[in-house]
């Protein structure tokens, strides 16, 4: 069980890995939307 | 699976399996990322790391996903060179920054757990360095890319980076046998099955395949903004040219 032993390392390794897996995940997902978009606007056009 | 390249060389196929595809393995990603974490966390303490065994749940599969990404990397950058393929050329571009941010990852999360066990955030030794070297391709292959206006001769030029640079690859998996390494060998995936109790096995697996999973769904994400872009820019040029 984890007792907080040795935190500060632990906790800045999963925030970092939280961090960088949210910007990966709305990266990804803002990017493809904005393209879609934009693809759907000019096809119906 | 020899059907899979050719299924998925066709972009319109590709977008109709890449639909249900991405958002089903995000879910796996999630699902398995939640029960990996539990049995991670209350997992009781490593006799010899402490408490900062847990830092291994999440740097383990960070470096397995850099040098799988790069893998992918490769292959798409070779099928885009060799056969001009417009598809694996969008699956080149999306892999590298997915590459680059799970390198980061193993970079930080390894220095994070180095300092406490080996005194040190940083060493120059072989495993470390050649990682290191494998962020900065990532980097390298991205800013080629976008540093020229011919997107054909950027995706040439960064594909011949990303298919040189591959052979930094054995060099990472190696380093720790060829040279006198502070980094361990590998410990999850051996002949002689894991070198740890499965109290701590099973959560690593389980976090691997969920990185797995992730990486999975997002490449497939990356991909398909890839092909709506190329898309949009077709349509723009066959309007411009009336």
């Amino acid at each position: 069980m984890f007792d907080f032993k040795y935190a500060e390392f632990i906790v800045p390794a999963f925030a970092i890995t939280a961090i960088v897996f949210a910007g990966m995940v709305g990266f990804s997902l803002a990017r493809a939307r904005r393209w879609r978009r934009r693809y759907e606007e000019l096809t119906r056009k | 699976m020899s059907w899979a390249p050719a299924f998925l060389s066709n972009p319109d196929r590709f977008m109709a399996f890449s639909r249900w595809a991405a958002p089903m393995f995000g879910v796996i990603a999630v699902a398995l990322a939640a029960v990996g974490l539990y049995l991670g966390f209350t997992a009781p303490e490593d006799y010899q790391q402490g408490q900062t065994v847990r830092i291994m749940f999440i740097h383990v599969p960070a470096a397995q996903m850099s040098m799988f990404a790069y893998v992918c990397l490769g292959v798409a950058s070779f099928l885009a060179l060799i056969f001009r393929h417009t598809l694996a050329d969008c699956a080149a571009q999306a892999a590298a920054p997915l590459g680059a941010a799970f390198t980061f990852l193993a970079l930080v999360t390894g220095s994070l757990w180095g300092r406490p066990m080996w005194g040190t955030w940083w060493e120059w030794d072989g495993r470390l360095t050649s990682v290191l070297v494998m962020f900065l391709l990532y980097i390298a292959y991205i800013a080629l890319r976008a540093s020229m206006d011919d997107e054909q001769k950027a995706a040439r030029a960064a594909a011949i980076l990303a298919l040189v640079g591959s052979i930094n690859l054995p060099i990472i998996h190696f380093s720790v046998e060829w040279w006198n390494s502070i980094h361990q060998g590998s410990s999850l995936f051996r002949k002689e099955g894991p070198a740890m109790p499965p109290v701590f096995w099973i959560p690593l697996l389980l976090m691997a395949l969920a990185y797995m999973s992730a990486f999975g769904s997002l490449w497939l994400v990356g991909i398909r903004a890839e092909v709506w872009r190329r898309r949009v820019e077709a349509a723009q040029l066959r309007a411009a040219r009336g």
